[in-house]
């Protein structure tokens, strides 16, 4: 061979003149290094070219029931939070702002938007923070306000939420106005000034707020509020007034936020932040572990994994009473004996500690963690296998039947959870035949035909005894089939009166009603685990995780993110 | 020629008819509808909420009528608006398909190379160590499920050893756009490959060794050909026959139903979002995702048949 100088531009030459075959040009390119750097950069490729530690993905929807985080329905990214509540709550929290909300331990109110609120047995008025800004600039009013309150209590809009400001002067005339109405109990004397009259003493309505993005009336204001749901706003060019302003969404993978410079509790120390879509849960873990995903959602199953992760850190949050809900209605469980029975059939402290692996607590009642609103004399329905018998004997319970019982939730933990409760009614007479709701439409079909027998489920965390209605109130009765004056008697007496004490004794009165009557049979007082990376997230004093679907306050501009 | 191609065009259309149908009466027979997984009973929807969604999606018009209003739209080019997102399905679609190319085209050309090299070299060196490996190995990659190959891949490549990213398309401000694609999509494409790869070698090295022992490969030896010139010029055209018609009727699954990989890589492809659409009974996006996937299998039908005649002489296309 010719002592040709192997050299990039005679390598080229050589092969542009086709004097060289195929094999030798791959060996003098081999030779000449191109494999490893170019292997090398294809490794590098996925290098950020920004600064590491301004930006942070997390899954979305960490923190949601059931470690079944991550997977948002994708029709409920494209609807905003007016018609529905659902997995976007992570998005919710980190671009839109709501007037007041609840800190992430579920104990106090917290200001968010308004700096100030009074309440009176007749108004309530809020004082709103004159430095809040919406994502374009324009400042946020206390006209975004009275917006926001008019759509939702507009029955055009059919918001899930109006409801719960039912209280406020006008709402019943909102109801069968012909055109798009404005309530007149809700004043704006100032910018910054919101006054709510009310009808009556209402102590549940400021924990409506909890649930409501405040929306900016000078983009939304002249939408039709009966398809204000469907416009484009919320996936492209959405404007919120939270701590991270949305930049797009990357079809199947992530949402991307930036920082918003302008927030008025201060701006956020980091400037991008992702929340990841996962269809897999082993994948959002795999994640957490290479170190692109900071914080996951994750079940008692992947404590190990999790805990063998470097810098890994466990956190739990309330995920709400885990229940069987029974069709009342249905002639096997119109009893209350047979369902009493079925509450004491099941060994609930065992369940906790050896499938929950303790990161649940037994319990009887709803609620369970707002102390002030539990009566002393709940029954704890302890495991009495012998007790549950007698009662169905009474009941006159034949035994001979199987019923249906649906879960939805997808984790391993609550399908083994499903088969240990299958077999303690088992042990009692009472059979049941396990089905998993995997969106396919069979269990909302029977719930809609009201065939449906029993559903193990939560009604999730909720902020305030006042939302106790929602299931075993009027506003539930069709769907859940429970029904009881005593109940409403007494949820009506509590929302009447602003004296906590007041409030205390009949909300107690009515939880009292519910452990004895057994609508549901609660069960455990579920935690959901997160796994977060604190070795390289700080997220300050403040708690900053909460229950998934509740929108509380997670002072996520106080984040920081080290490499 | 132009007979065939209108027969072929003539087919298409009516497996693309027929398709349409098929999906439309099993999206329709299965219960509950797109409102329902919008609002499933925990969202606690009120009925009028669900009432004005189903006539807003024009749900209440009987199914036949719906159908022909889909036909009708759909041969002007218009799929229609996706259910759950109000997105165009073209869009929806258009989105998505780049990714699914991308992955399913790497996982073609990776499996191909691959199973083919290694069928040729298993043939040749048929029951001799290198045919042993290939052979375990192929019957290995057959076995293991997609989605272990996947996790397992993501473990070694991702968890430990930080060569690759453990999931999605793409990283957020990556400073190499193009080359940040590559790198995603190295392990979902070697997982989707191995398993066409693995049956590429068995196929290969089966019809390979048919054809090794034939007569007219004899007589180019006995011409005085080198033995690369006898595989390559002469044995492997015939001995692709079967490997191409394997290669066709794995395409609609790779393009379509390579869901297992999309879930576990997060991959924004075709599979996953009809697993989605499906789930969630968005059937104008169904039926969009049925008709391009038919699409893609009546394609894929007939460039094998082209590939066929360009390989073998004898056989004509009329």
């Amino acid at each position: 061979m010719k002592n040709t100088q192997l050299r990039v531009d005679t390598l080229f030459a050589s092969a542009a003149a086709g004097s060289l075959s195929r094999r030798e040009l791959a060996k003098r390119a081999t030779a000449l290094g191109f494999g490893a750097p170019m292997i090398a950069a294809l490794l590098n490729a996925s290098a950020s070219g920004a600064a590491a530690q301004s930006e942070m993905s997390l899954s979305f929807d960490a923190g949601a029931t059931g470690g079944g985080g991550g997977k948002p329905n994708a029709a409920l990214i494209n609807y905003c939070y007016v018609v529905n509540g659902g997995n976007q709550f992570e998005l919710n929290r980190m671009v839109d702002a709501r007037l007041i909300t609840l800190g992430a331990d579920l104990q106090d109110f917290v200001g968010d938007l308004a700096e100030s609120w009074d309440v009176t047995d007749n108004t309530i008025t809020f004082k709103l923070h004159p430095d809040a800004k919406w994502h374009d600039g324009e400042p946020v009013t206390s006209k975004d306000v009275a917006f926001t309150l008019n759509v939702l209590t507009d029955p055009a809009s059919t918001s899930r939420w109006g409801a719960a400001f039912g209280s406020i002067v006008g709402y019943e005339e909102a109801q069968t106005a012909a055109t798009p109405t404005s309530l007149s109990g809700v004043t704006t004397p100032d910018d910054q000034t919101v006054v709510l009259e009310l009808s009556q003493t209402d102590s549940g309505l400021l924990a409506g707020f909890f649930f409501v993005n405040i929306m900016p009336e000078h983009i939304l204001g002249s939408v039709d509020r009966a398809t204000i749901a469907e416009e484009p706003f919320w996936t492209e060019g959405r404007i919120g007034a939270g701590p991270f302003r949305f930049v797009q969404l990357v079809d199947g993978e992530r949402i991307e936020l930036e920082a918003h410079a302008d927030y008025h509790l201060g701006a956020p120390q980091i400037q991008k932040l992702n929340l990841l879509f996962f269809s897999s849960v082993e994948t959002s873990l795999a994640a957490f572990q290479e170190g692109s995903n900071l914080v996951a959602p994750m079940t008692a199953n992947d404590v190990e994994l999790v805990e063998g992760t470097e810098g890994a850190e466990i956190i739990t949050t309330p995920a709400g009473v885990a229940a069987i809900w029974f069709n009342t209605k249905h002639p096997a469980f119109e009893d209350k004996r047979v369902r009493q029975a079925m509450t004491y059939a099941i060994d609930k402290a065992t369940i906790c500690e050896s499938l929950f692996l303790g990161y649940a607590d037994p319990v009887s009642t709803e609620i369970p963690y707002i102390d002030w609103a539990q009566p002393a004399d709940a029954n704890p329905y302890t495991y009495d296998p012998e007790k549950a018998m007698a009662l169905l004997e009474e009941a006159g319970w034949a035994g001979d039947e199987t019923y249906t019982l649906w879960y939805y939730y997808p984790d391993q933990v609550t399908a083994t959870v499903m088969e240990a409760i299958q077999q303690y009614l088992a042990a009692v007479g009472v059979t049941v035949e396990l089905r998993f709701d995997d969106g396919s439409g069979v269990r909302t079909q029977e719930l809609e035909e009201g065939t449906w027998h029993m559903v193990y489920g939560s009604f999730g965390t909720q902020p305030a005894p006042s939302a106790l209605s929602v299931i075993w109130g009027p506003p539930g009765e069709e769907t859940f089939t429970y029904s009881s004056e005593e109940f409403n008697t007494e949820m009506e007496a509590a929302l009447r009166t602003n004296d906590r004490e007041e409030q205390a004794t009949h909300y107690q009165a009515a939880v009292k009603i519910l452990n004895e009557d057994s609508p549901w049979i609660w069960l455990f007082d579920r935690k959901n685990l997160i796994a977060a990376n604190s070795a390289r997230l700080t997220t300050g004093t403040t708690p900053a995780w909460g229950p998934g679907h509740i929108m509380y306050h997670n002072h996520a501009f106080d984040w920081t993110v080290q490499e | 020629m132009t007979n065939y191609l209108l027969q072929r065009l003539l087919h298409g259309i009516t497996v693309l008819l027929g398709v349409s149908l098929l999906v439309f009466i099993a999206v329709e027979l299965a219960p509950g509808d797109v409102v329902d997984a919008i609002l499933p009973p925990e969202s606690f929807a009120s009925p009028e909420a669900k009432a004005q969604m189903r006539e807003s999606f024009g749900l209440n018009d009987p199914a036949p009528l719906r159908y022909i209003h889909w036909l009708g739209r759909t041969v002007t080019g218009d799929l229609g608006y996706s259910l759950t997102s109000q997105r165009p399905i073209i869009e929806v679609i258009m989105n998505r398909l780049p990714s699914t190319l991308q992955l399913v085209g790497l996982a073609l050309a990776l499996s191909i190379i691959v199973g083919i090299g290694a069928g040729i070299l298993s043939a040749i060196k048929h029951y001799s160590w290198v045919d042993y490996l290939a052979t375990f190995l192929s019957f290995l990659w057959l076995s293991i499920p997609g989605f272990f190959l996947g996790l397992f891949l993501i473990y070694i490549f991702a968890v430990r050893l930080h060569w690759f990213p453990a999931f999605g398309a793409s990283s957020p401000s990556a400073s190499s756009p193009v080359l940040d694609r590559l790198h995603h999509l190295v392990l979902p494409a070697v997982t989707l490959g191995l398993e066409l790869a693995a049956a590429l070698t068995r196929y290969t090295r089966a019809s390979l060794l048919e054809v090794l022992h034939t007569d007219y490969l004899r007589t180019a030896r006995a011409k005085g050909l080198h033995e690369r010139s006898v595989i390559t010029r002469h044995a492997l055209k015939n001995a692709l026959i079967p490997v191409i018609t394997v290669i066709a009727f794995r395409m609609p699954y790779l393009i379509g139903g390579a869901v297992i990989i999309e879930t576990v890589f997060q991959w924004p492809g075709l599979g996953l979002l009809m697993l989605t659409a499906a789930t969630q009974k968005d059937y104008p996006l169904v039926m969009g995702l049925a008709l391009i996937i038919t699409l893609a299998v009546v394609l894929s039908s007939f460039l094998a048949d082209l590939a066929y005649s360009l390989i073998d002489p004898r056989i004509r296309l009329q």
